[in-house]
């Protein structure tokens, strides 16, 4: 019969014997390994997730919406059109009817059934079979507080433009049959439009048959060969739906133009008809059309939940790295103490003739077991469970279809891979002297370390004014080096946890507070026609006047731009062009920034001077100028709509931090594109306690003006987005808490057990339990000072990273942290710190004099 | 009648693991005077080290009495045991138990500084014959110098009692002469009630007083009236 291996029996029994410690041990990779895997699957879950809901749905890949509208005919050429041959192939090509209307208050959206391309997600009750029915989302039933089977009305008003009909809609009551969820809509946010509030709340979709027009509001296209690649991750898919998109503008070109002549050909017959009838139509003008051929990206939010996702990856970098630090930390410690105990042991298994290699294997596979179980459990609750809450936690502020796990072994294997080099790696440290040492002098009893002279010592001045014991402590705080080292990491970890954390938080709700009440301070911008005449012109400026709920005005141009240099690019600029800068102030503050700290040393100098409301050149945001890396003077690159580019020179650099904007006189628009910029926005500022919904109605009936758009939506956005890392910091800080105070506890602990031998023998000289302890809370108070201190610079350290790490290019986060949140971040350390004492005070109180003494081990 | 410096009266010391009872000290009596030089000897196991471990106040008894100078250690709460080595008990190790980190000096004063009325430090140091070792750390010691400095940082504390285990268990024949002697000295000089536990039974008639203990229980109590300088002993 073979003989057992006995090496692993005892393998095996020492960790049965050391439940406590092994389990400490596992739980810890546990925690790190659940904390990255889990945040690191997260982005390709929540990105999966959508891409298979978009695949089922048969999203579109490229939709088409033109200024006059398309027609049956549009279809058909697009289905004849050759393209280059490696193009992929349109699979599906779905025309679809909509419009805006009004549902009692409520400002919504009206579409055609889908057929076959952005297919409805059933949730309630079934989709419109007949005429006179349709579904719609849940928001809007609870808004109008009706249900499934309840009719609503939709009032078209003035939504059309086109047709000759008297509406647009055959019929304007529905019954609601069922609700449902639109792949095109996974924002809450709805955008702008020209009736009601200006504000969309939600769709409702009916049968195609209920419209009166014949022509589409915007043409679907689908690819399925592009449906294999993930929509949000895959590089290919956006470059495959670019290049189809480019060689569709040259038909676009052609295609408009000829909806164009058709429509001057019914405008002139229906303006015949009128003449005839003597019906005071007015005459309408028909410009040139165009066509817009847009990708996904364009849909509202699209972009935001895939950089919303990412920031969490950027996550998923910086802390479970702490927490496999900490493990490391607790694993040498755990494991240095078990080879020290054992010293006696493994030298007689040495002089058994076990090599050295199968002795030490008992100590780096006790490790490795804790790792490995610790490490595959945390991997499967952190992949089971942190992307499904961070899905759903995040899904309030979107419409998000069922959550996909995806199981990504790179990431098993990368995070396990990290808890076994962390704590076996540690393990293999602290057992290598031991198992390398020669078996006599580990049967020897260790010496105990010398007592040595510090070299305060030799400055009598400081030295001379400590107390008795004040001196032992200074001695022996510089006598266990390794120990001095730990706690101070230990503590200086904790308290740069505490310090990154909060001020990470005050760094992101901080600039909320800067961006909307000092930066910009206007409440809304009221869009004008380009259309708009003198006498509309002149009665919207009354109309403003005599509204209560207007304090001031301001008009400008507004326009989107993008900015780019050699060393990067900002998108989607607001750039506001109006005579005099100095004309904004109180509704978009231009200044340098004094808040938050960390101005790059290019701007310091420019910082110091006041501000140049009369620049040389454009003004744009901080944030932008890191981005594009140009200070005054510098040139960069304006992109329009039309992808024309224009070159501009940096004429000041002006305090921001959500979105970018830039400002220029219309001189410099003048002098930059070549022409005069016309007046097309007007930005308002509510006075105090203003009902804005009833400004928002009142102005968007006057003539003339397009849309209203409230600047609190973009407050509540940023802040909606911003609320799910405020959670997982909260975690993340709790939990590295945590893990802080189980380091100490361990270190704490080890310092009592390891000096038990003195701690027993001033027991035996008559000190009192509180003065024994005090011997070596003396201690561990100096290193918590120490560790404070140190906490403190890495703390700060710790947050400009965690900024930089998971700032957005559209975002700039405070740079500093505030003074209470050290102060707090310090408190808390001491608490721990103390609270831990507390404990060991009843391990010190245990000591056994007679045991600890009776001979050396 | 005039009480006895201690008195140790039917003290018994029981330890229970699990099921299985362990009398370590099974009814001892005996009595020691002030200023007397005592001896405990006994084979391994016999209850010696309980015994003197009781006395220190490092331990409780399990029933009977114990008296030191009027105070009833056997009654006292841990505090007032802590009290009572702090101002009365000079312990003395086999293994020395020297605060490694303090110099020789400093493990004196270390003792000092806690007492009502120490003596000083340096002095005590002269005494026991380290004045040119004062300053230097445990590590740099012999082992004889080691257990001189123990001696030291526990006259220091000026106790009423000292109490010494195995004091030259751990040194070689000559110089463990020398502590036993200078134990000696100090005890004749000093008239302090020294307490002494060794095995060796060649050592007994440097006694005043030989306490043998056998089986937790006084066997046997000598008393010397001429007791020998421990120089004149061969072992």
């Amino acid at each position: 019969m073979a003989v057992r291996n006995r090496l692993l029996t005892d393998a095996v029994r020492e960790i049965l014997h050391t439940k406590k410690k092994f389990f400490s041990l596992l739980i810890m990779n546990f925690l790190a390994v659940s904390f990255l895997a889990g945040l690191r699957t997260t982005s390709p879950d929540m990105k999966h997730s959508l891409d298979v809901y978009y695949d089922e749905q048969n999203l579109m890949d490229l939709r088409i919406v033109s200024t006059l509208g398309l027609t049956d005919s549009d279809i058909d050429a697009i289905r004849t059109w050759q393209g280059s041959s490696e193009l992929p192939a349109i699979t599906e090509i779905e025309g679809r009817k909509s419009f805006d209307a009004l549902a009692k208050e409520e400002t919504v959206t009206v579409f055609s059934l889908p057929k076959r391309v952005n297919m409805l997600k059933l949730v309630n009750g079934r989709l419109p079979e007949n005429s006179g029915e349709c579904v719609t989302e849940q928001a809007l039933l609870d808004k109008l507080g009706i249900g499934i089977g309840d009719p609503v009305t939709l009032d078209t008003k003035d939504a059309d433009k086109f047709t000759t009909e008297s509406s647009v809609l055959k019929e304007h009551t529905f019954v609601v049959v069922g609700t449902a969820l639109s792949p095109m809509y996974i924002s809450k946010e709805r955008g702008a439009s020209s009736i009601g509030s200006g504000n969309l709340t939600a769709w409702v979709s009916i049968p195609e048959d209920a419209f009166t027009g014949d022509y589409y509001s915007a043409l679907y296209m689908t690819m399925d060969e592009l449906d294999p690649m993930d929509c949000y991750s895959d590089p290919d898919y956006k470059k495959q739906v670019e290049r189809l998109s480019d060689e569709l503008k040259t038909l676009g070109k052609e295609r408009a133009a000829i909806r164009h002549e058709e429509l001057i050909r019914d405008t002139t017959i229906t303006d015949m008809a009128a003449q005839i009838f003597g019906a005071g139509l007015d005459s309408i003008q028909i410009e040139g059309g165009k066509w817009y051929i847009l990708g996904r990206s364009t849909l509202e939010n699209y972009e935001e939940f895939s950089m919303d996702s990412e920031r969490m990856s950027k996550l998923a970098d910086v802390f479970p790295m702490i927490f496999f630090l900490v493990a490391a930390l607790s694993s040498l410690t755990t494991m240095t103490r078990m080879v020290e105990d054992h010293r006696t042991q493994i030298g007689c298994m040495k002089a058994l003739g076990f090599s050295t290699a199968g002795v030490g294997l008992k100590y780096i596979g006790y490790a490795l077991a804790a790792s490995l179980f610790g490490g595959f459990s945390g991997w499967i609750f952190g992949i089971l469970f942190l992307p499904f809450i961070i899905y759903y936690e995040w899904g309030m502020q979107y419409l998000l279809p069922p959550f996909q796990f995806l199981v990504i072994p790179k990431i098993l294997a990368y995070s396990v891979g990290m808890a076994v080099l962390a704590t076996a790696g540690s393990a293999a440290a602290a057992s290598w002297s031991a198992m390398n040492a020669s078996a006599a002098s580990l049967m020897r009893p260790r010496a105990p370390k010398p007592g040595k002279r510090v070299l305060i010592e030799r400055i009598p001045i400081i030295w001379k004014r400590l107390s008795f014991l004040q001196k032992v402590s200074v001695r022996n705080l510089f006598r266990y080096k390794r120990r001095f080292w730990m706690t101070v990491a230990g503590i200086g970890g904790c308290t740069a946890l505490v310090v990154a954390g909060l001020g990470l938080k005050e760094s992101i709700y901080d600039i909320l507070a800067w961006q909307f009440d000092e930066v910009t301070c206007y409440d809304a911008a009221v869009s004008i026609s380009e259309d708009i005449n003198v006498a509309q012109k002149v009665n919207l400026r009354e109309v403003m006047a005599q509204m209560d709920e207007i304090e001031d005005s301001v008009e400008c141009y507004q326009v989107y731009l993008n900015f780019k240099t050699k060393d990067g690019k900002a998108d989607n600029v607001t750039v506001t062009c109006i005579d005099d800068l100095g004309s904004l102030d109180g509704f978009a503050n231009l200044r340098h920034r004094k808040h938050g700290g960390g101005v790059r040393q290019k701007y310091r100098e420019l910082f110091e001077r006041p501000f140049n409301k009369a620049p040389d050149g454009i003004v744009i945001d901080e944030k932008m100028a890191e981005i594009l890396n140009v200070g005054i003077g510098d040139e960069v690159t304006l992109v329009n709509a039309d992808e024309e580019e224009f070159k501009a020179v940096i004429g000041e650099i002006t305090e921001n931090y959500v979105y970018h904007y830039a400002y220029m006189t219309r001189n410099s628009w003048k002098q930059i594109m070549g022409e005069w910029p016309l007046y097309n926005t007007v930005l308002v500022r509510l006075a105090e306690g203003a009902q804005e919904e009833k400004a928002a109605s009142r102005l968007i009936s006057t003539e003339g003006v397009v849309s209203y758009s409230r600047i609190d939506k973009l407050r509540t956005r940023f802040e909606n987005s911003i609320r799910s890392i405020n959670m997982i910091i909260v975690i993340l800080i709790a939990c590295a808490a945590l893990l802080a105070f189980l380091v100490l506890f361990n270190l704490t602990n080890i310092n009592v057990t390891e000096r038990i031998r003195e701690l027993a023998t001033l027991k035996v000289l008559g000190f009192y339990d509180g003065e024994t302890a005090s011997y070596v809370y003396r201690e561990n108070g100096f290193l918590t000072l120490i560790g404070v201190f140190v906490g403190m610079f890495m703390g700060k350290w710790l947050h400009s990273w965690l900024i930089t790490t998971i700032e957005v290019d559209y975002l700039m986060f405070g740079r500093s942290v505030h003074r209470h949140s050290y102060i707090l971040a310090a408190a808390l350390t001491f608490l721990f710190s103390l609270s831990v004492n507390f404990f060991s005070f009843f391990t010190i109180r245990k000591i056994d004099m007679i045991e600890s003494l009776k001979s050396i081990e | 009648m005039n009480e006895p410096f201690i008195l140790f009266e039917n003290v018994q010391k029981i330890y229970r693991m699990g099921e299985v009872e362990i009398r370590a000290v099974n009814g001892a009596d005996f009595t020691i005077d002030k200023g007397e030089f005592t001896v405990i000897v006994g084979p391994s196991g016999a209850g010696k080290t309980t015994i003197l471990n009781m006395l220190g106040g490092m331990d409780q008894c399990t029933s009977g009495r114990i008296i030191v100078d009027g105070r009833e250690v056997s009654k006292s709460t841990s505090r007032q045991l802590t009290e009572y080595r702090r101002y009365d008990i000079g312990f003395v190790f086999q293994f020395y138990n020297l605060v490694q980190n303090l110099t020789a000096l400093e493990n004196v004063e270390l003792a000092s500084q806690i007492c009502k009325n120490p003596l000083d430090a340096a002095e005590t140091m002269v005494e026991v014959g380290l004045k040119e070792r004062m300053n230097n750390f445990p590590s740099q010691l012999s082992g004889g110098e080691q257990q001189r400095v123990a001696i030291a940082r526990a006259l220091a504390k000026n106790p009423k009692l000292l109490l010494c285990d195995e004091p030259t268990g751990a040194l070689d024949y000559v110089t463990g002469k020398q502590i036993l002697g200078l134990l000696q000295k100090t005890c004749r000089e000093r008239g302090m009630t020294v307490i002494v536990i060794t095995h060796n039974l060649a050592l007994t008639p440097m006694a005043d007083k030989v306490i043998h203990i056998r089986n937790g229980k006084v066997d046997k109590l000598e008393i010397n009236r001429e007791p020998v300088p421990v120089e004149q002993i061969e072992w």
